[in-house]
């Protein structure tokens, strides 16, 4: 509590700084503190702030009209005025302030978001001394991305012999296992395994049970809140035995709170370290497989950097490690992991999170161009309308105003304005965050009360917003002459309306860049839709097996089985989908023309149907086949590309080796298709015949009763791995998910399009309003002349058609060589196309042609009698 | 010379009542207590701060903390031109009421 109200304290010493003199602000702040201690006994914390805040604000006002406007008699006149020419332009008021409040609410959201993202793993308590361990081969010729796996005896070693070091912890984890606990089973996304330091290094508090003991015993495991009452309901979960894979039990020892939502980390079951190696069969001290995370909390007042040169130098000596398998080190700090995006091997859930966090930059960039908008629109509205006030200005300058005091009055305006307009942005956001937290699959709360900081960050955009869009009419509106404004003569000032026309110019092409941007990654989509992948992905489901050892028995007696069912056409089981293969981390052996060369490829095993299933072709050779009884003694298929990369004069018939399997015999050559995203090249692949090794079954069938076979490939799978949960997948909606993150960058730019739009035809609406009042007199006299309603409109037109054209011809280069940049991040794409130019400056001329239509048509049938009277 | 509003007579009252013990909540403790009212922050800190631009009023910081811990308390006191605002104050409001008996006294007898 007495950190809220530091928080408050500081807050208000900040913005009350700006206006009162020292002195008072401490005073002040003082006589606050003093409430607050006295509220909070009588009313409650979260009223004290509440009043706190009420209080602020009223006294932040005060002062800040004191120190802006002095004595308060003008204030009053100012604001009488002010709320006069208000109602007289209801339309103007509307505009303005709807396009402030888009700005301003999307600003918000973005805040928010970006404070949300900025925030990862920052609420653990040692936060600023923990590392992640990551590494880079230090074979030149076998080099890849920083990984964040590292291998087992790394941590043991480094505390061992760095006393710099003050708690260490590794942590892995496995996806999709089976849990079951009586009547509930389910397959969880992942399960971590777990050193007991991770409890020092990490705040994660217990509900039940102790964190030093938590995990000491084998077959224990913690579970988060939501999984305790997922299984076990209102049970007492504790003492209690989950079964996991089938085949091992594992007591709850202890329940943990969930863990925040910005966090990198989101465990759920947790078990000791050393069950994951019953799990998996590796060798925990060798320093050849990477399958660990490896985090570590330094002592107090140790440099990162140094640690990091001292690591590398040292880790090695003394102890017998081949060559190949030595690596650099990296120290990642704790609160970077999230953001930082060109790390491998990060935990798969979090993964996509992190692909969101792309659109950090996207977000913000249009956060701020539309705010921007948004205030080009209050100063383009502003000074059209600076017309019609000048006689006002003219008036207060006869009678003694000073230049300073009317700059002030109308800065003092648009403030007004666009605290107005924060208002109602805040609404907006209460009832739009919800669809924006479904958009990025985040739960961001908008608390008013909480986010000081949102606060202090709202204010002052409003207040910058205020002077910046107010400045250049204040300037303008406060330099008129009197004389000439009396007169009547203001109006031709052709300086003003220059600037108007650059500002609508900038407002288009942004819009403008935004269209185009948005038909591109529309195209992109739609080329990652319809590209030949090089393999089928309709008509097939896909289950996910996770090497079951009953199915793995069974396999052949599930295929028999399954394909009875007329519908279903092929079975196949394999290690990998050829939509995602992730087994490139280990460097293959393919010995070719010069033995011992080391070719990284990418690895998958499947059974003899699997190019049948997904209908790869095959360019040189044959498919594996029953009828040929070697090829159960090993055999092998490669793609085009390692055909290349192994440089053999004719592969068919060589022998290779590869993950312990020696004399794999070539038999034949897969074209190449992508198994991996579009945003990479195809990389060398082999494909072995191992029709037991099931990570995948893939159906392909007919869909027309799909309903009835997919009951029966359940009732199948139930009969034959009863302890396997059912789980299915159509595989082309797998392939679309990997580009989720392309697919929300799509939404993201229509949105934005959208919206740039609306704010830029406020704009021009308002614009179009003031420039048919100023003609108001030429059009009667056109009119008197003969002219034609339709003449009248296209005059008006005229000049709007010109700006748009202009706008669309800077924003082309501008679109043209900002999308080019985004389509670099595929390997394959579309290119940007002539016809989006041309579609976008059709839109957005069909656009602002509509707008501004209103307002000529009206202008033009207007009765010239009425129009000649004017003034 | 404009007149003072009367919340700045009222400030520059509780100052001088104050003397030396003049700080921020006790200003605002010795307005509370000799008006009977409750009085909002920007009510007294806003004509506060006016009467310090005016130069009526000073302010100056204790040399030691607060025991809260917290900065030097702010204390504030009449300059000279302050206190022959008051004196001038004074002089207004008892000529305005001379002559004038105690008016309940008056009502009620």
């Amino acid at each position: 509590m007495t950190n809220r109200q530091s928080v408050l304290s500081a807050l208000s010493r900040h913005l009350l700084g700006v206006f009162a003199d020292a002195d008072l602000v401490d005073s002040i702040v003082e006589d606050m503190e003093d409430r607050f201690a006295l509220n909070v006994e009588q009313k409650g914390c979260l009223c004290a702030q509440s009043i706190w805040i009420g209080k602020l604000a009223v006294v932040l006002t005060a002062f800040a009209i004191k120190s802006f406007f002095g004595r308060s008699i003008m204030f009053k006149n100012y604001l009488k005025l002010f709320i006069r020419t208000m109602k007289r332009n209801k339309i103007y008021s509307f505009l303005n302030i709807t396009g402030l409040t888009i700005g301003l609410a999307i600003f918000i959201i973005i805040a928010l978001y970006g404070q949300h993202e900025l925030s990862f793993d920052k609420y653990h308590v040692h936060s600023d001394r923990t590392y992640r361990i990551l590494h880079q081969s230090k074979d030149e010729r076998i080099k890849r991305a920083t990984s964040s796996y590292t291998p087992a005896p790394l941590v043991p070693r480094m505390t061992d012999i760095f006393p710099e070091i003050e708690s260490a912890a590794r942590i892995t984890c496995r996806y999709n296992i089976p849990v079951v606990f009586g009547e509930k089973r389910f397959f969880e996304d992942i399960v971590y395994f777990v050193e007991n330091e991770a409890f020092e290094i990490f705040s994660i508090p217990f509900i039940t049970g102790d964190p030093k003991k938590a995990l000491a015993q084998p077959a224990t495991i913690v579970l988060s809140e939501r999984m305790a009452e997922k299984y076990f309901g209102d049970e007492n979960p504790v003492g209690k035995t989950l079964n996991l894979k089938g085949n091992l039990s594992y007591t709850v020892s202890g329940i943990i709170e969930n863990m925040p939502e910005n966090s990198h980390l989101s465990m759920d079951f947790i078990m000791p370290f050393d069950e994951f190696f019953k799990f998996l069969n590796l060798d925990p001290h060798s320093w050849s497989t990477s399958n660990y995370y490896s985090y570590i909390l330094l002592r107090e007042g140790i440099e990162a950097e140094e640690f990091e040169s001292k690591l590398n130098s040292n880790i090695y000596k003394g102890i017998e490690v081949e060559d190949r398998r030595k690596k650099t080190y990296y120290l990642q700090s704790l609160s970077s992991i999230h953001l930082q995006t060109d790390v491998i091997h990060e935990i798969r859930d979090h993964v996509d999170d992190k692909k969101d966090s792309k659109y950090l930059l996207l977000f913000s960039t249009s956060a701020f161009l539309m705010l921007i908008l948004a205030c080009i629109n209050y100063m383009n509205l502003a000074t059209a309308r600076s017309i019609q006030r000048c006689k006002e200005v003219g008036i207060r300058k006869v009678v003694g105003a000073k230049r300073g005091q009317l700059i002030k009055q109308f800065l003092g305006e648009s403030v007004f304005f666009s605290s107005v307009s924060l208002v109602a942005a805040v609404i907006v956001v209460f009832f739009t965050l919800p669809v924006f937290n479904n958009f990025v699959q985040r739960s961001l709360k908008f608390d008013i009360l909480e986010n000081q900081m949102l606060i202090l960050l709202s204010i002052s955009v409003v207040v910058f917003v205020g002077l910046v869009s107010g400045s250049y009419p204040a300037l303008l509106i406060s330099s008129f002459n009197p004389c000439t404004i009396l007169k009547g003569k203001i109006g031709k000032s052709s300086r003003a309306f220059s600037l108007r026309n650059i500002l609508v110019v900038v407002q288009f092409a942004v819009t403008i860049v935004f269209v185009i941007g948005s038909f591109v990654v529309r195209d992109q989509l739609l080329f990652i839709k319809t590209t030949d992948m090089g393999y089928n992905r309709e008509q097939i489901i896909t289950l996910a097996i996770k090497n079951d050892g009953e199915v793995r028995k069974n396999i052949e007696a599930i295929r028999t089985e399954l394909k009875r069912n007329p519908k279903i056409t092929a079975v196949s089981a394999s290690s990998y989908l050829p939509s995602f293969n992730e087994s490139g981390v280990n460097i293959k052996v393919l010995p070719g023309k010069n033995p011992g060369e080391y070719v990284p490829v990418y690895g998958s095993m499947a059974d003899y149907d699997y190019i049948y299933v997904f209908g790869m072709d095959i360019v040189e050779g044959r498919n594996f086949s029953r009828e040929f009884a070697s090829d159960a003694q090993g055999a092998v298929l490669i793609n085009e590309s390692a055909a290349a990369a192994c440089k053999w004069e004719s592969p068919i018939g060589q022998e290779l080796s590869a993950w312990g399997y020696n004399h794999l015999k070539i038999v034949g050559i897969i074209k190449d298709f992508h198994f991996r995203s579009l945003h990479e090249p195809i990389g060398p692949l082999f494909v072995i015949l191992n029709p037991s090794y099931v990570r995948y079954i893939s159906v392909k069938m007919d869909m027309s009763d799909f309903d009835g076979t997919i009951a029966y490939v359940e009732k199948t799978m139930k009969n034959f791995a009863p302890g396997l949960p059912f789980e299915y997948h159509f595989f082309n909606e797998t392939v679309e998910r990997m580009y989720r993150a392309e697919q929300k960058i799509s939404q993201m730019y229509g949105f934005i399009s959208l919206i740039t739009i609306i704010i830029a035809c406020l704009g021009i609406f308002g614009l179009s309003t003031a420039i048919a009042e100023k003609r108001t007199k030429e059009i009667g006299v056109r009119k008197v002349l003969g002219a034609s309603v339709m003449g009248i409109t296209a005059l008006l037109w005229k000049q709007f058609v010109k700006l748009v054209l202009i706008a669309n011809i800077i924003a082309w280069p501008v679109a043209f060589f900002v999308m080019n940049r985004w389509l670099q991040n595929f390997v394959y794409r579309t290119d940007v196309k002539v016809w989006m130019f041309l579609v976008s400056a059709f839109v957005t001329l069909a656009v602002a042609l509509m707008t501004v239509s209103y307002q000529s048509v009206k202008a033009a049938l207007a009765n010239p009698v009425d129009s000649l009277r004017h003034e | 010379m404009a007149f003072l509003s009367r919340i700045e007579e009222i400030l520059l009252l509780s100052i001088w009542k104050l003397k030396d013990e003049a700080y921020g909540i006790a200003i605002r403790h010795q307005v509370e207590k000799d008006t009977g009212i409750s009085w909002l922050s920007e009510a007294i800190y806003a004509p506060l701060s006016r009467l310090k631009d005016k130069g009526y009023v000073e302010s100056l910081k204790a040399e030691e903390s607060t025991e809260k811990g917290g900065r030097p308390r702010i204390y504030y006191r009449l300059t000279p031109s302050g206190l022959a605002r008051l004196i001038s104050v004074q002089e207004v409001n008892r000529s305005l009421w001379h002559g004038v008996p105690d008016l309940k006294k008056e009502r009620s007898g």
